[in-house]
């Protein structure tokens, strides 16, 4: 697949990465208490992970109305807020659009990272996300 | 004119993030004399953004600050949904020259997500 930016003509080669998140966060009732780290993209040495679409991207977790938070990152930094999750019917679904320029980009040699945040007032549960990205490098 | 189907001239993008807890006020998403203070003569023009908002009171974007120009009208969803402007090379909508790019909740609402930009 090649993709092309409007900042950036050359040829670019896009790879997939799978957003496969499954962990029983330790709540304890309090909001933003427990979080979680996944590596989605290692770090590439020299390169930027240009993160140019994420697609069927969806969480579960049982019983409450509350909201799980997904934040990507930069090896430890943010590059985005936190997004929120509901558990509506079980399942919170969306897509990006296809963004050739990227919705946001590592620093080089940093590892792509999504925070899983569980902001539920339940007791301990299991959360999953799933879905995939879209990347080159640069 | 935006880039896409009037101007195909390469343009620098740039990404940010949307980051705020649940208050009410105006968020200034991109504050244009800190990220550019050499590019005072030109306006960010908005082409992708995704958020999602605590509440379901509405936000809107406005060009300055709420007391400036309004970009879009009020948007609301349901607890935890999602604003989102897929790509548009010609921008969703663009800022006054030289002004920020603010998100305006006239009630309390946290949003977290990002945007893409580019100047000019």
């Amino acid at each position: 697949m090649v993709a092309e930016a409007i900042s950036d003509k050359t040829a670019k080669e896009t790879k997939t990465a799978i957003v496969q998140f499954s962990a029983d966060l330790d709540d304890t009732g309090t909001l933003f208490d427990a979080t979680a780290t996944i590596e989605l993209v290692a770090a590439i040495p020299g390169k930027k992970i240009v993160v140019t679409n994420l697609n069927h991207w969806h969480i579960t977790f049982a019983g409450t109305t509350d909201g799980v938070a997904v934040e990507f990152k930069s090896g430890s930094t943010a590059l985005t807020g936190k997004i929120l999750f509901s558990n509506f019917g079980a399942k919170n679904t969306t897509s990006t659009s296809y963004m050739p320029d990227g919705h946001f980009w590592t620093s080089k040699g940093e590892a792509l990272n999504m925070t899983v945040t569980d902001t539920t007032a339940g007791g301990a549960q299991t959360i999953w996300v799933y879905g995939y990205i879209n990347y080159y490098e640069e | 004119m935006g880039a896409g189907l009037r101007d195909i001239a390469p343009k620098e993008v740039y990404s940010a993030k949307i980051d705020a807890a649940a208050a009410t006020g105006d968020v200034t998403v991109l504050d244009f004399s800190v990220l550019h203070p050499n590019d005072s003569s030109k306006k960010i023009v908005v082409i992708n953004f995704l958020y999602t908002c605590t509440t379901t009171n509405p936000t809107a974007f406005w060009s300055g600050s709420s007391s400036g120009t309004q970009l879009t009208g009020d948007m609301r969803v349901i607890a935890n949904g999602w604003v989102k402007g897929g790509y548009n090379p010609d921008g969703h909508f663009k800022a006054a020259v030289g002004a920020d790019l603010v998100i305006e909740r006239a009630s309390s609402v946290g949003v977290g997500g990002w945007i893409n930009y580019y100047l000019e």
